[in-house]
């Protein structure tokens, strides 16, 4: 075949795709970084503001000697954000743990792993509901639990100090069984057994055998998992806010991801939610750049 | 080194292992297990009480028996007159005579809710509630009337009756029907099941008398739709970038790559204006079209099919196989795995997609089952048994498709993940 016709029968292959990447991704992005630059309610003609709208979300100004933000709200949502996303490393060592146990000699073993993945299946919607019921103050099946041995619990995600915990809990017990684990198990099973074997003669026991081998080893795996819950984390929890606690009480539960549903979708602040979205994009670019920097060099030492 | 403590010690950790794994396993499955049982209760149970959780079911009234009063005023009628002793002839014989006569004459008449009907509704309510006897918790499993009837009836003494009937006209038709079975229930006790009994009562009212059947169909078929175009779309391309060579492939597959790491956010407000723009704004295409281009699934299938066999090609080539034969007759066949965890991966992503759905799907015509479900939540309140079901309606597909489709699906997950 000539070097053009190929070219041609290619760019057939890719039409389809190319088409749907250039309309719902390129030209949007595109799109979403002029729109930062102005201010819009998409029922009027959108008025170009410079970059007042950056100003706004990131500036700040002196006021009595304290430094005061232009927009308190976005930096609150931030840092709830990041809270949230102290769950991550807590569900990555359960996962962890979870498939190490399973790694075993174990009977059933394919049984467990199912009813650990089980909830990663029905995850959405559904089970978002279903923990707003086990969370209700008063018919929750936990504060029920709880009156059971006398005591008396909390309104979970009615509480400005609960809230927080609770998503995360919910967090929890829906992904350490799920993905991760599975990754992580089958990273197990590619470690070869004489390592374990040659540590035994070593008298190395089941702790150092962890320290030395197991986890160095399943260190890009465990990086892998890490990057991309982090790059998941930033974007989330819209869904379990706009469910569960609709971002309260007094905004504990609101990220990043709910303000700019809100301002985009609520409030019809288009630009603004673009502005606001351009920031997490740019949060996301270098926790992906961190990942190309140093994901590629394999941290195992064999 | 004596063998045995380390057989006992061995035994022990089997032992703590097991014992682990049964109580994570326990706790993830007792809140799906909740949810269940939640789905299966009776709508006006007790919700707290589940001191009678299964005991044999007897036969329930009706779901749409109950929704309109005139129902309740036959059967009033017509088992007051026959039956003096039953629950329903003691209410009759305490109505008033001029009452009586209105009720038997609205038992032929029926229709809709009128002055009349509401009327008399509402004595039977005075009746009930004058009546502690006829009252008791001991007979009826419910301590209260509903707040509203409750809050209709203190109005009656304070304002006059024309008011509060007027109230009863107005009650919304949930609350109406609500109302209405609780004095179907009260009137007929005999004929109820008793509380915390097993029922797929919530199914039944969510299915039918809520749009969440409709919501159902939608989200198959924008779940098929969204899978048959991603399977085509990044079957073809994933073809050229694997297979084909090309000016600058590698590139512009790394290019491709890049935007796997921009935001949903960023897109879905332009994407949503120029839906808005091109008049698509609450269709099946804004629901469909958006989702249905995927850069991951490209590069799923794109791993795949580097690894298939060049020789295969080759000898296609030989037999004068143009590029989409092979990618028909050749690739495509080989790659059914591969193909198979990405429809599983797409179905199962497709059918709890949230945000936007939520943002182009404005009328219940077009709600997918995960929108529907939480206008349920305005819709039916606290009223968790149907809420429950509705969530059990939304699970239960995606364990089908995980059971049958398990293998595939975890050798989706390791493409994209580094190799342990």
């Amino acid at each position: 075949m000539m070097g053009r016709q190929r070219n041609l029968v290619a760019f057939g292959f890719l039409t389809p795709n190319f088409i749907g990447f250039l309309v719902f991704v390129f030209l949007p992005v595109l799109a979403a970084i002029g729109l930062s630059f102005f201010r819009w309610d998409i029922f009027h003609a959108p008025e170009f503001v410079g970059l007042e709208n950056y100003s706004n979300l990131l500036g700040g100004y002196w006021e009595d000697g304290t430094f005061q933000w232009n927009d308190p709200h976005f930096w609150k949502y931030l840092w709830n954000t990041l809270f949230l996303m102290i769950g991550i490393p807590v569900s990555m060592a359960l996962s962890l743990f979870l498939a190490i146990v399973l790694n075993q000699q174990i009977r059933a073993r394919n049984l467990f792993r199912a009813i650990f993945y089980l909830p990663t299946i029905c995850a959405g919607i559904a089970l978002l509901l279903l923990w707003k019921f086990m969370f209700n103050e008063e018919f929750g099946l936990i504060n029920r639990a709880l009156a059971w041995i006398g005591v008396r619990g909390p309104g979970w995600l009615t509480s400005y100090h609960w809230a927080k915990p609770s998503l995360m809990i919910v967090s929890l017990w829906t992904h350490m069984g799920g993905s991760s684990m599975i990754l992580y198990l089958a990273g197990l099973q590619c470690i070869p057994p004489e390592l374990y074997e040659a540590a035994s003669i070593d008298g190395a026991g089941a702790w150092k055998k962890f320290t030395a081998i197991t986890f160095p080893l399943l260190s890009p795996t465990t990086f892998f998992i890490f990057i991309t819950s982090v790059i998941r984390g930033f974007q989330g929890g819209f869904e379990s806010a706009y469910i569960m606690t609709e971002g309260g009480p007094n905004g504990a539960t609101t990220t990043i991801g709910y303000y700019i549903y809100n301002h985009a979708f609520q409030w019809f602040n288009m630009g603004y939610a673009s502005t606001i979205a351009m920031v997490l994009f740019v949060i996301i670019l270098t926790v992906t750049l961190i990942n190309w920097r140093y994901g590629g060099r394999k941290v195992e030492y064999v | 080194m004596s063998r045995k403590p380390t057989h006992l010690k061995q035994r022990w950790r089997h032992g703590a292992s097991y014992l682990f794994l049964g109580v994570v396993g326990v706790g993830m499955l007792i809140p799906l297990l909740w949810m269940i049982v939640t789905s299966l209760r009776s709508p006006d149970s007790d919700i707290m009480d589940y001191s009678s959780l299964f005991p044999a079911p007897q036969p329930t009234l009706a779901q749409r028996d109950v929704r309109s009063p005139e129902l309740l005023v036959r059967a009033l009628v017509k088992e007051g007159r026959a039956n003096p002793s039953s629950q329903a002839g003691r209410i009759w014989s305490r109505l008033g005579e001029k009452d009586r006569e209105e009720l038997a004459t609205m038992a032929k008449t029926g229709g809709e809710l009128d002055f009349f009907q509401a009327e008399a509704l509402l004595e039977i309510l005075n009746v009930l509630l004058g009546d502690p006897e006829l009252y008791s918790p001991k007979v009826f499993p419910y301590p209260t009337l509903p707040a509203d009837a409750q809050a209709i009836l203190r109005d009656a003494d304070a304002v006059g009756d024309a008011c509060s009937r007027d109230k009863l006209a107005q009650l919304s038709k949930e609350d109406l029907g609500r109302l209405n079975r609780r004095l179907f229930e009260t009137v007929f006790p005999e004929r109820i099941a008793p509380a915390g009994s097993v029922t797929l009562e919530n199914y039944k009212v969510v299915l039918t008398e809520t749009n969440f059947g409709r919501a159902l169909f939608n989200s198959v078929l924008v779940t098929v739709c969204v899978t048959f175009g991603q399977l085509v779309t990044s079957s073809l391309a994933a073809f050229a970038f694997a297979r084909l060579t090309f000016f600058g492939r590698d590139k512009i597959f790394l290019a491709y790559l890049a935007t796997m790491m921009i935001p949903v956010s960023v897109t879905m407000i332009p994407t949503f204006i120029l839906l808005r723009h091109l008049g698509w704004i609450d269709t099946y295409a804004a629901l469909i079209l958006p989702a249905a281009f995927t850069v991951y699934g490209t590069f799923l299938l794109r791993q795949f099919f580097m690894g298939l066999p060049v020789e295969l090609e080759e000898a296609a080539v030989l037999d004068g196989c143009g590029t989409l034969r092979i990618y028909w007759h050749v690739a495509l066949p080989l790659s059914k795995p591969a193909m198979a965890a990405l429809a599983i991966l797409t179905i199962m992503g497709s059918w709890r997609t949230f945000m936007w759905p939520l943002i182009v799907a404005q009328t219940p015509e077009h709600f997918t089952l995960p929108v529907a479900l939480t206008k349920f939540q305005g819709i039916f309140g606290t009223e968790w048994t149907f809420l429950m079901a509705g969530g059990v309606i939304m699970i239960v597909p995606m364990l089908l498709i995980f059971f049958f489709g398990q293998r595939f699906f975890v050798s989706g997950l390791r493409v994209g993940a580094v190799k342990g």
